[in-house]
């Protein structure tokens, strides 16, 4: 009869303190999935790195509601097939408050089920295709931080603008990876260009890593064109360049969108000037980001270009903070308030808006992620937009 | 060992109600996933069984996937979509199989190879509106996405492939497709009928992993070319059985079973360079167990039997 | 009109040269061992990433550095086919399968764990530099791939059906029993028959660094569209290496250079040109 009694006024007592006392004393998990291996690995790597640098921010200055942060990083391998146990792992057994990380498009949509099942709140790192936006769609845990693929093709888009503006061009060509990298919603970016006024006399689409990029670039070289826009993959962008040169085909600016630029590309003499479309570089004017370059200098010894590193870091740190504001670990609350945030961020401002195609989804960051830089020197010198401008578009006049 | 199988179907039917503690959902997820590996790996050693080494699992796989998420979103009920899946495959691999009587060995792998790829490029190319070209479709969940059901739904696919397997084993048939591998004129001379065993081999494996593909698709709630008819997935099936033991019905689910294991084990324990490690176990088991996994179990069973 | 007509054939030839010398080694090794290695595209990118680390910390050229690439790997070759190729060779064919599946991989996630992911390029003096004849401009790059690619297959050519060395690597191709029961010493005619045919992989990996970069998943497009042009050359025909190459090459190009909206479909017809060859082929000569 006395321990019932105990137990009853325990659990009166509970409940009069509420769950937040609990969570309070309760330790914060977060669970972060990563392709660590496989090709996009080299993505994945360095969202690690900013993650962990994040963590030891976050720890250093007091955890999160006063208790150590603690993370679970796993390597999904960019599959379904691991990406959807590991999902699971992370809501069941590691009992995380919130899940972030997940890179790859068909990971992201693959979890939309469990997602839908237990309903966690996901911080949401890259996954920029349709197809997890619509996937989505009424789900309201969700914070989307990576812009999505119309979100890079309306910074194209502007991009483009402003090369006209600055130097007369009118006509592009266009190559893009026959995977749905390069194609989302090519057929748009087409009709887009056109209703802007440029000319767009050539597009054809190529098998990534085939390294054979003569014939078509022969061809495109009937055309006289101005700009040759690419999208694909890191080992496309040394033999479009070198190749370009082989066949005597001269466009006057060579921009791609590769997620992340081979390494040694930057000091190949072939790579001058070529243009290339980042989320960020270690040379952002932005106070934050040189801030952040200067802490992973001190933690890692070196310096990333991937921008991966810094969206890590960011996606963890707003994370955190947004539970600390929310005092506790409940995830409404949490998201209420992740959905307020308006912070600073080294790849800029992030504030969350409703998601264009699903709005229950929080889009973080849209086309103002995007930047142009032109290799130049062995470097990365930023060029559009002009706030980020460390130097003027290299431009080749006929 | 004849209690082996009905304890692995207990065991099998068990998983999603033994209390793991906290781990138990996560061992269905990863067990549904076994379940197809398992399947598509079982499948192709029924077909590998009369000898021919089809690098073609992948397209059919991928046309199961598409059927029933190309059928599902134009309005088709479900379970006739799914259903749709194994028949769409089946119909496509009689054709090839046709086409490919004649090629053996490597001639015919590289042929199926050179299909699957084909066939990838060509859902890549149709009209977006039809499906979703090299982006994908969003496929709608069988059952509202329930996991348990879904679970039991996987274990049913699977049950079958090891029903027809076992079918095969059981009958003439295994005498027919053993014949054929140890060479055709002698299954001639036998009064075996080739042709018609081969295509039988050829369509009831890709129906069987086209019905797989169909389930997958089901739970991954999306196709893309690339992946659901990525070549890995082929490679994938042979690599399984082959560890597990070729020509039997064991062999690919135990093989399936292991490997996913195995590699879930060293991820969590490793972390760091797992897949190196995993790749060097591959070449000790069949460095050392020539006839795959269930080369182990049957040689014990064969001293307790007294031989066989 | 004629000027792009020119320019594709060009492109055909010099990619055609990529192809054979990513498959001369396949070709050898399928050909007399009667294995199928998974892990020849990974041989590829050893070679590859050997050439990489000369040309960065040596500053040696990887056209110079096809020699050292080829000699690791055949040294490495030698100590994989002793530990476990010769293992398997009596074997049930498929373990051979399995066997090269699993050094593939290992070799595959080591690079990943020693060099990362990124691929990596290195810079040449002719990287840059096109040859014009007319209208045709062609990279000086691929042209030497081209007649390393070119020269290697001639050497093996001449080789196997000038040496005696070649003789017997022949008769143990033919029918090992047979050279067996005259006196070859068949387990090491197959060391250096694998020996060489990964050497080869390595070398072709030197040249694939100068054209496209090196990175641990580099192999597997190769290894895929290798085995593709010997089984259409057929098994053992080294010359037809040759000939698939060009015939496989001059279709893709001319697919991409005439068809609109053939960047893609390219992949299609390599592959669909094999199916229909092979099927054509089976039926022909029955």
């Amino acid at each position: 009869m006395n321990k019932l009694a105990v137990v009853l006024v325990v659990v009166a007592l509970l409940a009069m303190g509420g769950t937040e006392g609990l969570a309070q004393r309760e330790q914060v998990r977060i669970g972060i999935s990563l392709p660590l291996t496989g090709p996009a690995s080299a993505s994945g790597k360095a969202a690690e790195a900013g993650y962990r640098l994040a963590l030891d921010e976050i720890n250093k200055a007091g955890g999160v509601l006063g208790r150590r942060l603690q993370i679970f990083i796993e390597d999904d391998g960019n599959l379904p097939a691991k990406g959807v146990p590991i999902f699971t792992k992370f809501v069941t057994v590691d009992r995380v408050h919130a899940i972030t990380g997940i890179f790859g498009s068909a990971v992201g949509v693959s979890i939309v089920g469990p997602a839908k099942l237990h309903q966690p709140l996901i911080a949401m790192l890259g996954a920029a295709s349709p197809l997890v936006e619509r996937g989505f769609a009424d789900y309201p845990y969700l914070f989307h931080y990576h812009p999505w693929a119309y979100h890079n093709m309306e910074a194209v888009f502007n991009f483009m603008d402003f090369v006209r503006t600055g130097t007369g061009a009118s006509t592009i060509a266009i190559l893009y990876e026959d995977g749905p990298f390069g194609s989302a919603g090519i057929g748009d970016t087409r009709a887009e260009l056109i209703r802007r006024g440029f000319d767009v006399p050539f597009m054809e689409s190529f098998k990534t890593g085939s390294g054979d990029f003569t014939a078509l670039l022969s061809r495109a070289k009937r055309h006289p064109v101005d700009v040759l826009f690419w999208i694909g993959f890191d080992a496309d962008a040394l033999p479009i360049a070198v190749q370009s040169r082989e066949v005597g085909f001269k466009p006057r600016l060579i921009f791609g969108t590769p997620a992340s630029w081979p390494v040694g590309y930057e000091g190949n003499p072939v790579a001058r000037d070529v243009a290339g479309m980042a989320g960020w570089t270690s040379a952002s004017p932005l106070p934050a980001s040189k801030e952040f370059v200067k802490k992973y200098q001190a933690k890692y010894g070196s310096l990333s270009e991937e921008y991966m590193a810094p969206m890590g870091f960011v996606t963890l740190t707003t994370l955190a903070a947004a539970m600390n504001k929310a005092g506790t670990t409940d995830k409404d609350r949490v998201a209420a308030e992740l959905a307020k945030t308006d912070a600073e961020t080294p790849v800029g401002r992030l504030r969350f808006k409703p998601s264009r195609l699903s709005p229950s989804v929080h889009q973080g960051f849209d086309s103002d992620l995007w930047m142009v830089f032109q290799f130049r020197e062995g470097r990365r010198v930023p060029v559009w937009p002009k706030s980020m401008a460390a130097g003027p578009l290299a431009w080749r006049w006929r | 060992m004849r209690w082996a199988g009905p304890a692995a179907l207990v065991v099998a039917l068990l998983v999603p109600l033994v209390p793991a503690g906290g781990y138990q959902q996560y061992v269905v997820q990863v067990a549904t996933f076994v379940l197809i590996n398992a399947a598509v790996a079982l499948a192709w050693d029924i077909q590998a069984r009369t000898g021919q080494l089809s690098l073609a699992p992948a397209a059919f796989f991928g046309l199961g996937a598409y059927a029933y998420t190309m059928a599902a979103l134009r309005g088709v009920p479900l379970p006739v979509a799914f259903l749709l899946g194994p028949l769409v495959a089946g119909a496509v691999s009689l054709g090839l199989g046709v086409v490919t009587l004649r090629l053996h060995g490597l001639y015919f792998a590289i042929a199926t190879l050179a299909f699957a790829e084909v066939v990838k490029v060509i859902f890549k190319e149709l009209p977006l509106d039809l499906t979703g070209g090299a982006v994908g479709l969003t496929a709608p969940p069988l059952l509202g996405g329930h996991q348990t059901g879904l679970y039991y739904l996987g274990l049913g696919v699977l049950l079958l492939v090891v029903a027809v397997s076992l079918a095969v084993r059981h009958s003439r048939l295994h005498y027919a497709f053993t014949a054929i591998r140890q060479g055709e004129l002698t299954a001639r001379v036998l009064g075996v009928r080739v042709v018609a065993t081969k295509l039988l081999a050829f369509v009831l494996s890709a129906a069987l992993t086209g019905l797989a593909g169909a389930y997958a698709t089901s739970r991954l709630f999306f196709v893309i070319p690339e992946d659901t008819f990525g070549i890995g997935l082929s490679v994938t099936a042979l690599a399984t059985a082959i560890f597990g033991g070729v020509y039997t019905t064991a062999g690919p689910v135990l093989g399936a079973i292991i490997l996913r294991s195995l590699e879930e084990g060293l991820r969590l324990v490793l972390r760091e360079g797992y897949l190196a490690v995993y790749g060097v176990i591959l070449m000790l088991v069949i460095l050392y167990l020539p006839g795959g996994l269930v080369s182990l179990w049957n040689r014990r069973s064969r001293d307790a039997a007294g031989g066989d | 009109m004629m000027d792009l007509f020119l320019q594709t054939l060009a492109n055909a030839l010099i990619q055609s040269g990529t192809y054979a010398l990513a498959s001369a080694g396949l070709a050898l090794a399928v050909g007399v061992l009667h294995i199928v290695n998974f892990a020849h595209g990974e041989f590829l990118m050893v070679g590859a990433f050997v050439a990489y680390w000369l040309s960065v910390l040596a500053g040696i050229d990887p056209i110079v550095s096809l020699v050292p690439a080829g000699a690791v790997m055949f040294a490495a070759s030698g100590v994989i086919y002793q530990a476990s190729i010769r293992r398997v060779l009596l074997a049930p064919e498929l373990n051979a399968l399995l066997l090269t599946f699993g050094i593939g991989i290992t070799l595959q996630n080591l690079a990943v764990l020693v060099f990362g992911a990124t691929p990596r390029v290195v810079h040449t003096a002719y990287q840059l530099t096109a040859v014009t004849l007319g209208p045709v401009s062609v990279g000086v790059a691929p042209l030497m791939t081209l007649v390393v690619s070119v020269t290697l297959l001639a050497g093996m050519y001449a080789v196997l059906y000038r040496t005696g060395i070649g003789k017997s690597i022949r008769a143990v191709a033919q029918n090992r029993t047979g050279a067996h029961l005259v006196g070859l010493d068949v387990d090491r005619i197959y060391l250096l028959t694998f020996g060489i045919a990964s050497a080869l992989a390595a070398i072709a990996g030197a040249m694939v660094l100068v054209r496209i970069g090196a990175s641990p998943h580099m192999g597997f497009g190769f290894v895929l569209k290798a085995f593709a042009i010997i089984v259409m050359a057929g098994l053992g025909n080294l010359t037809g290496v040759l000939w698939a190459s060009l015939v496989l090459a001059t279709a893709e190009a001319f697919v991409r250079t005439y068809v609109p909206g053939g960047g893609g479909a390219a992949e299609a017809v390599f592959f669909l040109l094999i199916f229909f060859t092979l099927v054509w082929r089976s039926w022909r000569t029955a």
